[in-house]
């Protein structure tokens, strides 16, 4: 690679990841406390590497184009803040608190922070002069233990910040929106998410990437390397959406790190719209007993698109409940894989975890891999998953026909029904009227090659 | 050229395969506006496959003859012209969908017969009114509308919304393959008013049974049997009483010594 001029202490050449840190750390500066973060996420970058195929957690998903491209830190965006205002903020959340992000820089024009209850505090990593409350930062998703957490690490500038305190209840969703705009070279951006939520608190956070897809409209690449953590005090309840949408052309590599204590309870659901690749990882730990968590995932992927959803479930002490439903709708010759592990500890009695993975898969060309991964280290516990792969019901579809609809219709209504499970699971009636209609979009017939 | 007399359904010397076997071998029937036929028969005579023919289902095949649909050829059709012309199939088993909502499958057939018929599209609160008031008739559960389409329903459940289905479409001729199986008699009975109070000058029913029962309830015009892939006998209403008291053997037996002498 070209990038890699200057040498390392390791024997491998290094990554252009790493030659251009000196460049962002100069450009971006940061307090002390973060500067030895990215310190810190470079050194375990440098010591873990990129991921290879021969890794059993990347069996699916071959990072090397990240390898041998050059995706340096997004600069600023060079749009006036206004033209996105007028983007639409879809979901129905057009009210409401959010939180921008643009090109990995909190963006407070576009930003809405003064409706939220007392009790919660949101906010951005630059206006955080010392670590104060963020002591969680980096302890759920540790960068010694992944690569792209150590990548996102390194590149540290700013993150959005949401503590909630202790009992408080947050009715209206906090969206977290992280856009980009478009540029004529690859670039990448680090998002990095924190939430925490203390003793009985009570909130629903939004995470949405890359807005109607403006860079890929633009035809620019992006990577998009996100980092988000959660920690739930006891009896907390916290659900997430995530909505990837960047387009086509984004590799999209996202983390989420759960951590859970006693009674908690954590509920996902993620929606993948597309990506050169995306990769959606989700790691929660069940730390004390009571703890339940739902992870629902959709992936829809259609021409040569890739996505793999991989989890790790872990079950460290009894009576934890975790369920996983992830369901993957692929068309053209797109590739959707699903790795769940569920590990359950030998101490971890009582615990009741369900996992399932089912593919629609509309073309002859698509491919769907199923991968569930079972350690069950204790001997009274109720575990099972199950996994299908099929294709669009004729009966149905000819039972639809037969009541006047027509072919193409009544395609779109099974494939929405298929679809339907997780995006009710959203929890929201507006999330989920809002992600049925980004459904409805993604399968309109302009989208190539969705329709088999 | 239509005109009052026109027959809304006529069949051909229809024949058909299903699973590669020929099941119908030449049949004939004419349904004249207003009538109501029934057609009974034996098991494999070839019921189901003639409502399977009629629909467009893939798996009947037809492979000769033709129908004509208010004198117009309805085989080139597919499946959801049929239905926008006018033709509808009560399931003999309904198809669940799971996740597709009952009123949206109405809506969307209701407005695209609507459409075919180049009238207005229904919005959904005119049409929730609509479907509403046919649930009454029925004595349907409202929320019923709102539920996947025949997903978790019993049986009789899934049997009404067929004829809750076929009141809101209000289709031109009715095909109701054994819509009666199974169900109990104050269920019978609902599915008979529902047939009933859709009865009228320009709408026909073939009403596929294996029981008389139904009959006393949508009391038919004409009785067929079907055997052997084709209609061998036809007759008035007490055809029905008949067969349900003496079987299909004396029929056979009939038929086998018209053919021998």
């Amino acid at each position: 690679m070209s990038q890699a001029a200057s040498p390392t202490q390791t024997t491998a050449p290094a990554s252009a990841f790493e030659t251009d840190h000196d460049a962002f750390v100069t450009a971006q500066p940061a307090p002390a406390w973060v500067a030895a973060l990215r310190t810190e996420g470079l050194a375990s970058f440098r010591a873990l590497g990129l991921p290879s195929s021969r890794d059993e957690d990347w069996l699916y998903t071959n990072v090397r184009p990240l390898a041998r491209g050059h995706f340096p830190p997004a600069p600023a965006s060079v749009h006036p803040p206004t033209s996105l205002a007028a983007h639409r903020f879809a979901l129905g959340l057009e009210e409401g608190p959010r939180l921008v992000v643009l090109n990995g820089r909190y963006e407070a024009s576009l930003s809405s922070t003064a409706e939220l209850p007392a009790g919660v505090h949101v906010t951005n990593l630059a206006a955080c002069r010392d670590r104060g409350a963020l002591e969680a930062l980096g302890s759920v998703a540790q960068a010694v233990k992944h690569p792209f957490v150590a990548l996102n690490q390194a590149y540290l500038d700013d993150a959005a910040l949401v503590h909630v305190e202790a009992g408080t209840v947050v009715h209206a969703p906090i969206q977290i929106l992280f856009l980009h705009t478009p540029t004529g070279d690859p670039v990448a951006v680090h998002p990095r998410i924190l939430v925490v939520a203390e003793q009985g608190s009570d909130v629903t956070i939004v995470e949405r990437y890359g807005i109607d897809c403006i860079g890929a409209l633009a035809g620019g690449t992006c990577l998009t390397n996100a980092v988000s953590e959660y920690v739930l005090g006891a009896n907390a309840r916290v659900r997430t959406v995530r909505v990837q949408r960047e387009g086509t052309r984004t590799y999209h590599l996202g983390f989420t790190g759960v951590r859970q204590a006693r009674d908690s309870h954590f509920q996902s659901t993620s929606v993948s719209l597309g990506g050169a690749i995306d990769r959606n990882e989700v790691r929660a730990h069940l730390d004390a007993e009571g703890a339940e968590n739902h992870l629902a995932g959709l992936y829809v992927i259609s021409d040569e698109e890739h996505c793999d959803n991989h989890t790790v479930v872990h079950h460290h002490v009894p009576h934890g409940t975790s369920r996983q439903l992830f369901k993957g709708i692929l068309a053209g010759q797109a590739r959707g894989a699903f790795t769940g592990r569920v590990v359950v500890d030998k101490g971890a009695q009582k615990t009741s975890a369900e996992q399932a993975n089912h593919n629609l898969l509309l073309s002859q060309k698509a491919v769907a891999e199923t991968r569930p991964q079972l350690e069950i280290y204790a001997d009274d516990v109720q575990c099972a998953h199950g996994a299908t792969i099929g294709r669009l019901d004729v009966d149905a579809l000819n039972y639809l026909r037969s009541r006047g609809i027509g072919k193409t219709e009544a395609r779109n209504l099974l494939v929405h029904a298929f679809a339907r499970e997780i995006t009710e699971a959203a929890g929201d009636a507006r999330i989920g009227e809002g992600l049925d209609a980004l459904l409805a979009a993604r399968l309109a017939p302009s989208s190539e090659g969705t329709q088999a | 050229m239509t005109n009052d007399n026109t027959p809304l359904l006529e069949i051909r010397g229809v024949r058909a395969t299903a699973g590669g076997k020929e099941i119908l071998k030449g049949l004939d029937l004419k349904v004249g506006p207003g009538e109501v036929h029934a057609i009974m028969g034996p098991n494999g005579a070839g019921k189901s496959t003639l409502a399977r023919a009629l629909t467009g289902h893939q798996d009947a095949e037809v492979t000769g003859g033709e129908v004509l649909f208010r004198g117009k050829p309805l085989l080139d059709l597919e499946p959801e012209e049929r239905a926008r012309e006018g033709l509808f199939l009560a399931f003999q088993y309904p198809v669940e969908s799971p996740g597709v909502n009952n009123s949206t499958l109405l809506r969307e057939g209701l407005n695209a017969i609507r459409e075919h018929r180049g009238e207005d599209e229904l919005d959904a609160i005119d049409f929730l009114q609509i479907a509403k008031a046919k649930a009454d008739l029925l004595e349907m559960d409202h929320a019923m509308l709102g539920r996947a389409v025949n997903h978790g329903f019993s049986g009789g459940e899934k049997k009404r919304n067929e004829v809750l289905q076929m009141l809101v479409l209000e289709p031109v001729v009715a095909v109701l393959d054994e819509t009666d199986s199974g169900l109990d008699i104050d269920a019978l009975k609902v599915v008979a008013k529902g047939v009933n109070a859709l009865r009228g000058a320009g709408r026909s029913f073939v009403v596929i049974t294996h029981y008389q029962r139904l009959l006393d309830y949508i009391v038919p015009d004409f009785v067929h049997v079907l055997a052997d892939g084709r209609i061998v006998k036809s007759g008035p209403k007490e055809l029905a009483l008949e067969l349900e008291e003496k079987g299909y053997g004396w029929i056979e037996e009939e038929l086998s010594e018209a053919s021998a002498s």
